[in-house]
């Protein structure tokens, strides 16, 4: 796949991110230095090897159908910089 | 596939009557101040970790097998990521490259709706635009809802006509409801739809947000008249996503959505493998409830109910269960038909559906128990049921107290034909030489005389017999 500034732009825009020409510049290198230096993987032969989901084998676990006391809307909303009458705010997206 | 004038398929999103949420322990109903039910999972927090809830999984199986699916021998969940802020973690937990359920089937009537798949997924945040829709600088979010409980039905796209689909989606319902998966009063179904049209070359467009089965006939009719009005006008259907405003009956075109790539949809880390067994799904099927049309058989078959009763009532789970209730303790197919006629009546009268219904299986049995012993006409047992969509009260004490006791003693109802026999010598002449609406005339005088207590068969017969 090739890192060219259109596609640091599609993939801002499927993030929501608002890039300036200038980050885009500066982004589109430094990306394409990451995937290479990923790209090392590729000379892996994993032809006879399982995709590996978990890092640890477990399975089965499942928890049952009990409610517990959830956050109390003051400590859920902490984290929070904007929030309003109990919600929190968000940037529209559709 | 034999192509229709019309294709629709439907993915629909149906809410499971679980009491805590998909992968954390929030209650899934109780407060309704917002993001007060919310915990470090449905906040998407670092470090939470998502537990499957096992009744959830039952719930999602029961619906495979009830939609004749071939079951996953795995429960793999996937993220699906976007960035919208009704998701917390920037992505949903979903399924997609091995749903739970696939290739099962919907019988409607005469016709097999295909079932592409069946999968489980979580519910998103809920989302106000405080300013409007479409104006809103901003949203407001509550995680209440985020993490609930969802399962997908995707159909094939085989259903020829917005009538066809909201009748797909009654039958989903009833079967629902029958599974005991579903909150018929209070739960949420959604569905999303692809429409095409044969006009226009079958170009798919989808609509989003319809919400409940009355809607779905409505938004896809106006879909389908859309696209018919833009061919006539020489235009081409475009391949867009358009959602569904119930309150204006339009759709709206959406801004440009993410392709299946776009979301790049990954295993999820986090979330164990479930293994599912030959025994976890002999256990749940051997525990399946009864389902409409094994009720239908019954009702027909061991109770002798009229097919026609036996169908509209087993298509409603609450109505079934309502009449199930009566019928022990009274005639069946007297009761059955006293239900399927004059309770639906005198609901659709006041525009309410079972969910609102009213009348208690206890009155229902009172009444049924008079009008059987003809302790009263069906006249007053009719209007005594429209009293009932008021709130019960005595219905034995009301007969006496109005008094409304039908009078069926052979000896006064005689007497009273006499009466009008004697009083309207023409209308008797003319009953003679065979004018029926001159006896309708007499059984009428009848009736008045008995102040409407008297069975109008039995008097017509009466009045036959001296007449003759």
């Amino acid at each position: 796949m090739e890192i060219n500034e259109e596609l640091v732009r599609k993939v801002a825009s499927l993030a929501r991110l608002n890039l300036t020409d200038e980050e885009v510049k500066k982004f589109t290198p430094q990306l394409k230095d990451i995937l290479n230096a990923f790209s090392h993987l590729d000379r892996v032969n994993t032809d006879n090897t399982d995709p590996s989901f978990q890092p640890i084998p477990i399975r089965n676990n499942t928890r049952h159908d009990e409610p517990h006391a959830s956050l109390s809307q003051e400590i859920a909303l902490k984290n929070a910089h904007h929030t309003k009458d109990g919600y929190i705010k968000g940037p529209r997206a559709v | 596939m034999m192509h229709t004038d019309v294709v629709i398929g439907l993915e629909v999103h149906v809410e499971l009557d679980t009491m805590t949420k998909l992968f954390c322990s929030c209650p899934t109903k109780g407060s309704e101040s917002p993001n007060t039910r919310c915990c470090d999972v449905c906040l998407g927090m670092p470090g939470s970790k998502p537990v499957l809830n096992s009744k959830a999984l039952e719930y999602a199986l029961r619906l495979c097998l009830a939609l004749k699916c071939n079951v996953s021998k795995e429960l793999v969940f996937s993220r699906k990521s976007y960035f919208y802020p009704d998701m917390a973690k920037n992505y949903q937990i979903s399924q997609y490259e091995l749903p739970l359920g696939a290739k099962g089937s919907l019988t409607l009537g005469a016709k097999a709706v295909n079932i592409k798949r069946v999968h489980m997924e979580e519910d998103p945040a809920a989302l106000t635009h405080p300013s409007g829709m479409h104006t809103s600088s901003f949203v407001l979010v509550d995680y209440n809802r985020s993490g609930n409980p969802l399962v997908e039905v995707v159909t094939e796209p085989d259903l020829a006509s917005p009538e066809e689909a909201r009748e797909f989606m009654k039958k989903l319902i009833t079967i629902l409801s029958y599974l005991g998966i579903f909150d018929v009063k209070q739960g949420i179904i959604k569905a999303d739809a692809n429409v095409s049209i044969k006009a226009g070359n079958y170009q798919r467009v989808e609509v989003k947000n319809i919400t409940g089965f009355k809607d779905i006939e409505r938004a896809l009719q106006h879909e389908v008249e859309r696209q018919k009005r833009e061919v006539k006008e020489g235009k081409k259907i475009m391949a867009e996503t358009r959602s569904w405003d119930s309150d204006v009956g339009i759709t709206r075109s959406l801004r440009l959505k993410e392709t299946e790539e776009e979301y790049g949809y990954i295993f999820d880390p986090d979330l164990v493998l479930i293994d599912i067994t030959p025994e976890m799904i002999a256990k749940i099927q051997s525990s399946m409830p009864e389902l409409a049309e094994q009720r239908v058989v019954r009702y027909i078959n061991e109770w002798k109910i009229a097919p026609i009763d036996a169908e509209v009532i087993a298509s409603d789970k609450l109505l079934s269960d309502i009449f199930e209730h009566v019928a022990s303790h009274v005639d069946k197919p007297y009761a059955a038909k006293w239900i399927r006629r004059e309770l639906i009546r005198v609901l659709n009268y006041q525009g309410k559906e079972m969910p609102q219904n009213p009348i208690r299986a206890e009155e229902l049995i009172m009444l049924i128990t008079l009008l059987q012993q003809k302790k009263i006409t069906e006249n007053t047992g009719q209007k005594i049921m429209e009293l009932l969509m008021e709130g019960p009260f005595n219905i034995v004490e009301y007969v006496r107290k109005n008094n409304l006791e039908a009078v069926s003693d052979t000896g006064v109802l005689e007497r009273l034909c006499r009466e009008a026999i004697a009083e309207h010598p023409a209308a008797v002449e003319d009953f003679r030489s065979g004018s029926d609406k001159s006896l309708n005339f007499l059984v009428g005088k009848v009736m008045a005389k008995s102040k409407g207590k008297a069975s109008p068969k039995e008097v017509n017969e009466i009045i036959k017999k001296l007449v003759r």
